[in-house]
């Protein structure tokens, strides 16, 4: 029961991505709860709706329909600050556009930004780097 | 608002936080009080009515429990509501612990020793829960012995309200900080983004100056073309004038001609009557000459009769000498005679006067005459003169209308090219019009052309990636059951994906090749040994050898440049004949103002056939998996090659090595 990750949203509206990423995260074994959403806006009322546990990270795509990533960091600014606190996100697009990279270092909100697809390998350097001992 | 709430919280807060200060105050005096009817225990004794009534109304609430257990012995009405109990009585009797939950038993006796180290009077503050709530209480603590049994007398005060304005002040205040460092971060990102505006509107400023020199260029120019135009037309009016003026002055010359013709006319004329007069005169000096001839006749007629008239004398002399003998009468005869001679011999004598005059009148009209054939000689070259003369004058006539004719197609043509050079200039500016249209809609399909292939090969790259994840999901879960033949298959789709996902990165490469470069002075023969510092491992399984001749420092574009090393030297190393050294050699010279690169091997060589065909993107030559590539980097020579406005090209005979020739020019940084 003593994982490092109580909870992870996934938020992508590629199904087939969503699939593989919680299977990455899921074989890393550090997290008891996976949470996908397939819309920024879905995601935004899961966690306004604080139904759900604390999501102790986000993982976030840009390019998506309706609501994109930046978008959905617009809207997330203006969440209650109990749903932001102790959350890290970060990035994970297929978009390796200088001009995406240089926005996520920008805003305030982002940890990181990775390229898709999430493995094993990158959910272990992600975890020693923000849920480290 | 925030302000003036978080203002508002802070004076409750000092006011609270002033208020039990008070309390705490009177609280500790309270208990020093107590310690001095401790210390004098008769007076306590007296004073004990006083305690118990400081102790049952005090609006602290006290507890006094035993040291040794904690129970409780006493408490007052305070402590009863302070921890929501009903009575005394459910209180009394049992351990501090139970009737106070989460009561920190540990703080409460490191309070207690500290108390009993440096004496009474210190306050801390302790979260417990009472029976329905969470309450925030401060304690001060002192030893008592009552009955003689060790105990310890505890103030309670509860000081919930004021640990919750504390807290909201806290949340306030860091609420703030963080809206602060928001609006900051805005700000400066604002400040980003209007000095993009700036810069931008610079560029624009610029760009648009630049028009407005071109547009008063070509208006310049028109206003030239039309000055030359309006000095055209000013050359044809002189020209016309100038007609105008020879027509006149070739109309004056027939006027001159008929004069002179005229004139010509006159003299002829007078030359006629002048013929005329010398014939008349010729015809007079013949009958002076006859009557001459006539004079001579009758003056020889007059000698001969003188003659006779001698003979007669000679013979009347001899007749008067034989008369003389004779008669008087005969003398006066004779003297008669003398007389008549005398007579005769005058009329002689004015006879040879008027001869005489004749010769001299006939010399003068000799005279005459000559002089008159001279004039007429002089009057017949005169009117030659006059002829040749008038003849010369209709040539000039006849050659100022040829020229006049000339002059007036001259300016006709002239006015034509005007004509001709005015539509020209409507043309031309009409065309640059164009051009910039053009170079607009250029620079504009460059823009939207690199777009489509960012978002094309990104668009491909997603459900590529999807494939490759399902694929590894299969081998994952599934590779333990697949026979070898499945096993084959997987990784023959594998490494599909793979190449074709190489394939897009690249075409991504390639489509942005051109932006985000800077031309800067770059050493060649440096930065090719970078290169072969980078190839190190390659070149050492290869066992290449590289020679690299005298390179020169050029202003390109660096990062570009360094590719299209790296490509061909990587290229030179790759298509090698199996077991033979690889050669290669790195040249460089000057060439028509550029330089001239070359990068030569003695690989496996390339067919005429395809020396432009390898230039073409995602152009392989070989199908099989020896030489590996993804054929694009050619493909990215080229067009780095044409970016500094140089050629690329291949010299190679199949099987005996290959030269890559490219020419750069100095770039203008």
């Amino acid at each position: 029961m003593n994982k490092k990750l109580k909870c992870i949203l996934l938020i992508d509206d590629n199904p087939h991505d969503n699939f593989f990423h919680e299977r990455a995260i899921k074989a890393y074994d550090e997290t008891e709860i996976v949470v996908t959403k397939d819309s920024g806006a879905e995601a935004l009322e899961y966690l306004k709706a604080k139904t759900g546990p604390h999501s102790d990270l986000i993982f976030l795509d840009i390019n998506m329909p309706a609501m994109n990533g930046w978008e959905f960091l617009q809207q997330y600014s203006q969440l209650d600050k109990t749903v932001r606190e102790q959350t890290i996100i970060i990035m994970l697009t297929t978009s390796a556009n200088p001009s995406d990279i240089e926005k996520g270092q920008k805003n305030a909100f982002v940890s990181d930004y990775i390229t898709k697809p999430l493995t094993k390998e990158k959910m272990q350097l992600i975890a020693d780097k923000y849920f480290g001992e | 608002m925030d302000k003036k709430k978080s203002d508002e919280l802070l004076i409750a807060t000092r006011e609270l936080a002033f208020q039990y200060e008070e309390k705490a105050k009177r609280a500790g005096e309270l208990l020093i009080a107590n310690e001095e009817f401790q210390k004098q225990g008769e007076a306590l004794r007296k004073s004990h009515e006083l305690f118990l009534t400081l102790f049952e109304y005090n609006h602290a609430g006290i507890s006094v429990s035993r040291i040794s257990d904690g129970v409780l012995l006493n408490v007052n009405d305070a402590f009863v509501r302070l921890f929501g109990f009903a009575d005394k009585e459910d209180i009394v009797g049992r351990a501090s612990r139970d009737v106070i939950q989460h009561l920190d038993v540990r703080q409460m006796e490191r309070a207690f020793l500290d108390m009993k180290k440096n004496g009474p009077g210190k306050e801390f503050e302790m979260n417990v829960r009472t029976q329905g709530a969470e309450l925030w209480v401060s304690i001060s603590l002192m030893e008592v012995e009552i009955e003689d049994i060790p105990c310890c007398l505890s103030a309670f005060i509860d000081i919930t309200r004021r640990k919750k304005v504390e807290d909201e002040l806290k949340a306030t205040n860091q609420k703030m900080l963080l809206q602060n460092e928001e609006k900051e971060k805005r700000t400066a990102e604002r400040l980003i983004a209007i000095r993009e505006l700036s810069f931008q509107n610079a560029e624009k400023e610029k760009r648009a100056e630049e028009r407005i020199i071109a547009r008063r260029e070509l208006t310049f120019q028109n206003e030239e073309k039309e000055k030359r135009a309006a000095e055209l037309v000013i050359a044809n009016r002189e020209l016309i004038f100038q007609n105008t003026e020879k027509e006149k002055r070739a109309a004056e010359l027939i006027i001159a001609n008929r004069e002179l013709a005229f004139q010509n006319e006159e003299k002829e004329k007078r030359a006629a009557e002048l013929i005329i007069a010398n014939r008349e005169l010729v015809f007079q000096s013949e009958e002076k000459g006859k009557r001459a001839a006539e004079l001579i006749i009758a003056n020889r007629e007059l000698i001969f009769q003188n003659e006779e008239k001698e003979k007669r004398a000679a013979e009347l002399t001899i007749a008067n000498r034989e008369l003389a003998f004779q008669n008087e009468d005969k003398e006066k005869r004779a003297a008669e005679l003398i007389i008549a001679n005398r007579e005769l011999i005058f009329q002689n004598e004015e006879k040879e006067k008027r001869a005489d005059e004749l010769v001299i009148a006939n010399r003068e009209l000799a005279f005459q005459n000559e002089e008159k054939e001279k004039r007429a000689a002089e009057l017949i070259i005169a009117n030659r003169e006059l002829a040749f003369q008038s003849e010369e004058k209709g040539k000039r006539a006849a050659e100022l209308i040829i020229a006049n004719r000339e002059l007036a197609f001259q300016s006709e043509e002239k006015g034509k090219r005007a004509n001709e050079l005015i539509i020209a200039n409507r043309e031309l500016s009409y065309q640059n019009e164009e051009k910039e249209k053009r170079a607009h809609e250029l620079i504009i399909a460059n823009v939207e052309l690199e777009q489509f292939a960012y978002v094309a090969s990104h668009d491909l790259q997603e459900p590529l990636r999807t494939v490759s994840n399902y694929m590894k999901v299969f081998e994952e879960d599934y590779l333990n059951i697949f026979d070898d033949n499945a096993r084959k298959y997987l990784k023959a789709v594998n490494e599909s994906v793979e190449r074709m996902s190489l394939l897009i990165k690249s075409l991504l490469d390639f489509s942005r090749l051109g932006s985000n470069k800077q031309v800067i002075s770059v050493d060649c023969g440096h930065m090719v040994s970078n290169v072969i510092a980078d190839l190190n491992k390659m070149i050492k399984t290869s066992g290449a050898v590289i020679e690299i001749g005298e390179l020169p420092i050029l202003n390109v574009y660096k990062t570009q440049i360094r590719q299209v090393f790296q490509n061909l030297i990587t290229n030179a190393i790759k298509f090698q004949k199996e077991g033979v050294q690889p050669r290669i050699q790195i040249l460089a010279e000057q060439a028509d103002g550029a330089w001239k690169f070359s990068v030569s091997d003695n690989g496996i060589g390339i067919s005429s056939d395809h020396f432009e065909k390898v230039f073409d993107i995602f152009q392989r030559l070989r199908t099989d998996r020896t030489y590996e590539g993804n054929g694009i980097g050619l493909a990215n020579c080229k067009k780095i090659i044409q970016l500094h406005q140089g050629e690329i090209w291949i010299e190679s005979v199949l099987g005996h090595g290959t030269t890559f020739y490219f020419t750069i020019s100095n770039m203008t940084p």
